[in-house]
């Protein structure tokens, strides 16, 4: 095998956005069955529709690398990942890939939800171009690692989240591939589970076996990958150190002068009736002389402000405020009612605020629910889902993991 | 697209368990299994006898019209089965399609492959059907596999351009049972070709169809020579569809995955 194991060479993917007219798909219809060319010669009013997902991506791999792709969501990772697995071909550029590729694993992987967990292991296995026997070898080992012997012959369309990626991973990992594609999946399952995959991967690693590894978890990307690029809407900014690319990409979310804390809404309340009773206009993240900003470092104070306003007088109500990491775990779910903090009554224009003296969070991206509930805890007046987004960058404070605790060594 | 079919074989183990899999979930929790892949044709045999036979009176030779039908259901549910399944069979497939590569022919083929399991038994039923009717053997029953590998390269061939255009156009789903329905009674199924006017024989068998079953009949009830030239027709029409649908399936295979 080459000293190159992957070559993306000006490699741009083009996708469609929406759907075309009645009128077009017919005359494309018509001009695909004659020339065969069917939705590659597009109107120019479909052209428009159109966003590229990379543009001109460029990079090579060497054989036992381990690469991590990270950057902003939409930047284009997953894509990278797609073209590298040919379920999908790139709009111009070429691909050079020496080796096996081995299934993609992320979430929902390739399984077909009517087979058993045995059966979906024979067909990622037939996939792989493996024989009935190669597969029966190995068997064991994957059910094993997968830790599913009691449901190996129950439907996967059956099976939790945490079940799915664990059969996903054990598969991919067991199957021999030369080239390994993870998408995003290390933050699911348990922790046990976790450590066992990065075990794995590192087994495999040392072994030879080329990886590629989306992720936005840092800390994973930090230990695992020799390089790393760095995405942002389809481009490659950096490509090189991994130490270097993660301190690019925290530049580049902390140069976001954008008031990157009202970013997207993904839910608000949408009862009517309650959201007339009251409601949240904005949160603000404050540093310790009261000022907006929105990047933080890890140990500094943060003080996160809630705007309300109440449209009629509202008895012993409750602020509810969740910090999830951006794949979506709950990290810390506060309340006034939990923290015994009593409100009497709010009506009117008002704020409520809460202090963090020193920030536990690790360098990354933080999503912010908050909440405005009855005082039972229960039904919300409103209620604003991963609304807000929080960027934490390296201070001062340094550790792995996901949080960092205030402590003290000594020796005695 | 021998380098295409190569690599089929290479993917023989995958084409095995896809197959074995859709056969197995097709009757899954069904009362009598298998068993209604014979129920399709005999009912529509014993519905046609009434009407065609006894109402009609349509005349079939020498050949009671119950094994005549039932020679061109048989052969006419494998073609419209594997059609209209197989038509759905990469859509049905979402799931790997978006997360893993394989030759996606592999879907509309193991389709075509588990309705020749159906077409099999079926045929079963036919051939005690024939004991029945006392059917003589004759040489010309050596014909019969060449006639099947026409009949299954066309049914192929015409899967693969419709999983692929249903991929992009979800309209073809439901335009083709419609198709099949009226392409049923343009085909010699459940009457014999003789009942078509003179003047329209010529156009009639332009439908590769009709070759094929014509030859089917032919060669199995009749013990005659298979009309040596609308087979040869329909095989020649047969091999262009599946080199034409292969090919453009080939070309727009890649884009599944973006636009399923």
């Amino acid at each position: 095998m080459p000293d190159i194991a992957i070559k993306f060479d000006n490699i741009s993917k083009r996708y469609e956005k929406g759907s075309s007219t009645i009128r077009e798909s017919i005359a494309k219809l018509f001009r695909g069955s004659k020339d065969q060319n069917y939705l590659t010669h597009e109107s120019p009013a479909s052209r428009s529709n159109a966003f590229w997902a990379l543009k001109d991506v460029n990079f090579e791999v060497k054989k036992g690398n381990t690469l991590g792709i990270i950057g902003p969501n939409g930047a284009g990772k997953s894509t990278i990942l797609k073209l590298l697995a040919g379920i999908t071909e790139p709009t111009t550029g070429k691909i050079t890939i020496n080796g096996k590729i081995g299934v993609l694993i992320e979430l929902g992987a390739g399984f077909h939800p009517e087979f058993t967990g045995r059966e979906n292991i024979y067909l990622n296995g037939a996939i792989m171009g493996m024989g009935k026997k190669e597969i029966n070898e190995k068997f064991d080992n994957i059910v094993d690692f997968a830790e599913l012997q009691e449901f190996i012959d129950t439907p996967v369309k059956h099976y939790s989240s945490g079940m799915y990626v664990r059969l996903g991973f054990s598969i991919a990992a067991h199957l021999e591939p030369d080239i390994l594609l993870i998408d995003e999946v290390l933050a699911v399952g348990d922790a046990s589970f976790q450590a066992k995959c990065l075990k794995k991967i590192g087994e495999l690693k040392q072994s030879g076996v080329i990886m590629v590894l989306v992720s936005h978890n840092l800390h994973s990307i930090r230990i695992l990958c020799d390089k790393t690029i760095l995405l942002n809407q389809g481009n490659i900014i950096f490509y090189g150190e991994t130490e270097t690319a993660i301190n690019n990409y925290t530049d580049l979310i902390t140069k976001k002068t954008e008031p990157s804390s009202t970013e997207e809404v993904k839910f608000r309340s949408k009862d009517k009736e309650k959201k007339d009773k009251a409601e949240i206009l904005e949160i603000e993240f404050l540093n310790n002389q009261n000022l907006k900003k929105d990047v933080y470092y890890t140990g500094e104070k943060l003080i996160l402000a809630i705007k309300y306003l109440a449209h009629c007088k509202i008895d012993n109500p409750v602020f509810t405020l969740g910090i999830y990491s951006i794949d979506g775990i709950l990290y810390a779910g506060h309340s006034t009612a939990l923290d015994g903090f009593h409100i009497d009554s709010i009506e009117g224009y008002g704020t409520v605020k809460v202090e963090f003296e020193h920030l536990s969070l690790l360098p990354g991206i933080y999503e912010i629910s908050v909440g405005i509930f009855d005082k039972e805890g229960l039904s919300p007046y409103d209620w604003h889902q991963k609304s807000y987004r929080l960027h934490v960058v390296a201070g001062g404070r340094k550790a792995t993991g996901l949080f960092y605790f205030n402590h003290r060594w000594q020796v005695e | 697209m021998l380098k295409d079919l190569s690599k089929l074989f290479y993917y023989r183990e995958l084409l095995y368990n896809l197959t074995l899999r859709e056969i197995k979930g097709r009757y899954k929790q069904t009362a009598i299994g298998i068993a209604w892949a014979l129920f399709q044709p005999l009912s529509m045999m014993i519905v046609f006898t009434i009407v065609f036979s006894y109402f009609a009176k349509i005349q079939t030779e020498s050949i009671p019209y119950p094994l005549f039908s039932y020679c061109g259901l048989v052969a006419w549910s494998f073609f419209s089965n594997s059609l209209s399944k197989g038509t759905n069979s990469i859509i049905g497939n979402i799931n790997l399609v978006t997360k893993i590569y394989f030759p996606r022919e592999i879907f509309p083929i193991s389709t075509t492959i588990s309705n020749f399991i159906d077409f099999l038994i079926s045929s079963l039923l036919f051939l005690l059907l024939a004991i029945f009717y006392k059917t003589p053997i004759t040489p010309y029953l050596f014909a019969v596999p060449v006639i099947f590998i026409i009949h299954t390269i066309f049914i192929i061939g015409l899967s693969l351009f419709l999983s692929a255009l249903n991929v992009f156009k979800r309209d073809i789903g439901y335009l083709v049972p419609i198709v099949l329905q009226i392409w049923m009674f343009l085909s010699p199924v459940v009457y014999p070709v003789t009942l078509v006017p003179e003047k329209y024989r010529l156009l009639y068998m332009l439908n590769p169809v009709a070759g094929i079953i014509e030859g089917y009949r032919k060669t199995i009830l009749y013990g005659k020579m298979p009309p040596l030239v609308p087979l040869g027709f329909s095989a020649f029409i047969a091999l262009l569809v599946f080199a034409a649908s292969y090919s453009y399936f080939k070309k727009v295979e890649k884009k599944f995955a973006d636009v399923i």
